[in-house]
């Protein structure tokens, strides 16, 4: 797996030496630092928790190769959660220094982390970020008197423009070189200053009592009323237009038209991108010139059907892949990417926390639910922000079920799409409905309790044009190199499947299911064994069938419900444990069964379609 | 978070859902959720109370430079003065 999906783990980065640690509160830009300073791409976002463990990464500072540590962020040092857990692990195993990120728009919350930092002696360079928003805002920062106040250099910076790197680098040299002066005590005489009572918790590095965050409190305060000028009350076109965003009142019409704007744009665009250039370009361009070229080479049999034939390899490796799946993710990454850069997905958690909530979760788990429509895994590992176990796994739980991978659902809309929107629309309503529902039941059936909603609103932004084109671009390469193995496996086997006859026993195995209950032609069972491999490949070979439009909505509500991917499977097994692996598998497979049967019988009652 | 209900505390002391819109309230008493203080809502602080949002939504607050919404069950324990 490549970057997005990527986990570094290895407790072994905490003995490193030469560690230099990347620290901030959530939503900073800290990703955009890492990126940067090591050429190791991390996808950022505008929301919490897009790095929820830390990665690791190599940066030259002049002729010394440091190991840069991304850690997750976080607000305080309490080590309440697992992110601040490891947080303070990397704190006490000796780093050369600390680069930590200051939000320029938000001073105090990231100063009272920075203040608590200071505990742990540990030479630290402070980067001011987003001080292109900061001004936007009318706010004028006392850079040096910060820097006074802090102990440490302070770097004005621009991260998504690149702005002030080669500072922090040559910063970051000289602290991390310079030989460990005795901060420590001027720093505790700092974090102490406000506390006349002597406090046993000073020194020491380790849980502290709600008394001395309070105090940290006061102190953060305090420094950022000294530094921060207001110098304009006018506010930007853009922070009036978040700020409208958020009243109920248009703010949840807009949020509306957004989510269908979206919706649309991702449908229309991509059924437009099928038709007029990918579909005749695979038809009539690349297919006929393969067939051409391997019949000309390889006599008539089985290896040329295999290759070349009605699912030969490189017929369907196309089809599929190219003209099916293709035109949706791009069009999907344009529009996701766009809507994460703005900062607008926390404020459909906060607009729409009330409908989710009768759903059983919270508004929050909205944000992982909607990356889910790109890809499960990212979604499932977004989860660990969870506060409760309960919420991770019916967030999880309600992804596996009925929220279609991009791919998935891109080769759903091509199939349903060209027999008639009400199908589409019909599809994804049943999607819809056994979301709903399988919230309601986990949410009696899972033990535990879920916590309300507490979310920070981040500013709004326009994305910045360099930043979204290098994300999307790591988004498409990536779906294409993670995607692409298990897809041309999926096409192997199928080639292999039907050219072999191996499809014609399963098929009458499976006959009963199938033709019995589904109401769907037997070689429809090829769906079946491809969707254990890729979630799109269940959909695929119902376009070679010519299948009624009842028979193909049947099919389509099957393939949409039934089992996550092999790369699921393999995470809900690492997040969780198998047992929860397996039982989601047997529930999504028995579920799609169930669903699609119910539809095809009551199809067939009550309007005598087959 | 149930625990902390409070309703014979001093008189202008009420909950923040029910508290009405676009004040200033001073912060009295906080259920124990480590996020809250995180974010700045702890004794003393002051917070503006921007939106809520109807149908059991969460209420939104300007807390110094930043929003940060908190959901109807939390923020009915959390109690406030007007300032």
């Amino acid at each position: 797996m490549s970057s997005h999906c990527a986990v570094v783990e290895d407790p072994s980065v905490l003995e490193r030496e030469n560690k230099i640690l990347l620290m901030g509160c959530p939503n900073v830009g800290k990703s955009v630092f890492f990126s940067e300073l090591t050429g190791v791409y991390v996808v950022s976002s505008n929301y919490t928790g897009t790095t929820v463990s830390f990665m690791e990464g190599k940066m030259q500072l002049g002729d010394k190769s440091y190991h840069l540590i991304d850690l997750p962020g976080t607000y305080t040092m309490n080590a309440s959660s697992e992110a601040e857990a490891v947080a303070v692990r990397f704190m006490e195993s000796g780093p050369k220094a600390v680069l930590f990120v200051l939000d320029a728009t938000n001073l105090e919350g990231g100063l009272r982390l920075a203040l608590e930092l200071k505990r742990y002696n540990v030479p630290i360079v402070y980067a001011l970020n987003m001080i292109d928003v900061a001004q936007r805002k009318g706010l004028d920062i006392d850079v040096s008197l910060l820097a006074q106040k802090l102990g440490g250099q302070v770097i004005p910076t621009v991260a998504v423009k690149r702005e002030g790197f080669d500072a922090i680098r040559a910063a970051l040299q000289r602290v991390a070189e310079a030989p460990l002066a005795a901060t420590g005590e001027a720093a505790t005489a700092l974090a102490c200053s406000v506390c006349r009572a002597g406090c046993s918790f000073c020194p020491q590095a380790g849980a502290i009592s709600c008394q001395a965050n309070e105090l940290y409190w006061q102190q953060a305060r305090q420094i950022a009323q000294e530094v921060v000028k207001s110098t304009s009350s006018t506010p930007s076109r853009l922070d009036r237009l978040g700020d409208v965003m958020m009243r109920p009142w248009p703010g949840i019409p807009i949020a509306l038209v957004v989510v269908l704007a979206s919706l649309g744009v991702v449908v229309g665009a991509g059924k437009a991108l099928r038709a007029v250039l990918l579909l005749p370009l695979v038809n009539n361009v690349i297919v006929p010139f393969v067939r051409g070229l391997f019949t000309k080479f390889i006599p008539p049999g089985i290896l040329l059907n295999i290759l070349v034939g009605e699912y030969g390899f490189f017929v369907i490796s196309f089809e599929w892949i190219l003209a099916l799946i293709m035109p949706y993710v791009l069009i999907f990454y344009v529009v996701f990417t766009f809507l994460e850069d703005t900062g607008y997905m926390p404020r459909l958690a906060v607009l729409f926390d009330n409908v989710v909530r009768k759903v059983g979760v919270q508004g929050g788990s909205l944000i992982n639910i909607m990356l889910a429509f790109g890809c499960a895994v990212p979604a499932i590992i977004g989860t660990r922000a969870a506060t409760t176990r309960k919420e991770r796994l019916m967030v999880t739980t309600m992804i596996c079920f009925a929220v279609p991978c991009i791919s998935q659902t891109g080769a759903l809309l091509s199939l349903t799409g060209s027999y008639s929107v009400w199908m589409m629309l019909g599809t994804m309503g049943v999607a819809l409905v056994v979301f709903v529902l399988v919230g309601m039941i986990t949410s009696r059936l899972y033990k535990g309790t879920i916590d309300p909603l507490i979310i920070e609103v981040p500013n709004l932004l326009a994305p910045d044009r360099q930043a979204y084109w290098v994300k999307l671009k790591v988004r498409v390469k990536d779906f294409l190199l993670e995607a692409e193995g298990p897809m041309l496996l999926a096409v192997a086997i199928a080639a292999i499947f039907k050219e072999s006859g191996m499809l014609d026993a399963v098929a009458s195995f499976l006959e009963p299911v199938m033709v019995g209950w589904l109401g769907l032609p037997r070689e429809a069972v090829m769906g079946l064994v491809l969707g254990i491999v890729r979630r799109e490949m269940a959909v695929a070979p119902l376009l070679a069938l010519n299948l009624t439009p009842f028979q193909m909505f049947t099919g389509a509500v099957v393939a949409l419900l039934y089992l996550p991917c092999l790369s699921v499977f393999g995470i809900l097994a690492k997040e969780f444990d198998t047992r929860v692996a397996l039982g989601i598998t047997a529930a999504t497979t028995l579920t799609s069964l169930l669903v699609g049967g119910l539809i095809h019988k009551i199809g067939t009652l009550l309007l005598g379609v087959v | 978070m149930r625990k902390n209900r409070n309703r014979s505390a001093h008189a202008p002391a009420r909950d923040l859902y029910r508290a009405d819109e676009g004040k200033q309230y001073a912060i009295k008493q906080v259920p124990p959720a480590a996020l809250l203080s995180c974010l700045g809502i702890c004794p003393d602080s002051i917070v503006q109370k921007k939106y809520r949002y109807r149908f059991g939504g969460p209420v939104l607050l300007q807390v110094g430079s930043r929003e940060v919404a908190v959901g109807k069950d939390i923020a009915s324990h959390i109690l406030v003065e007007e300032v």
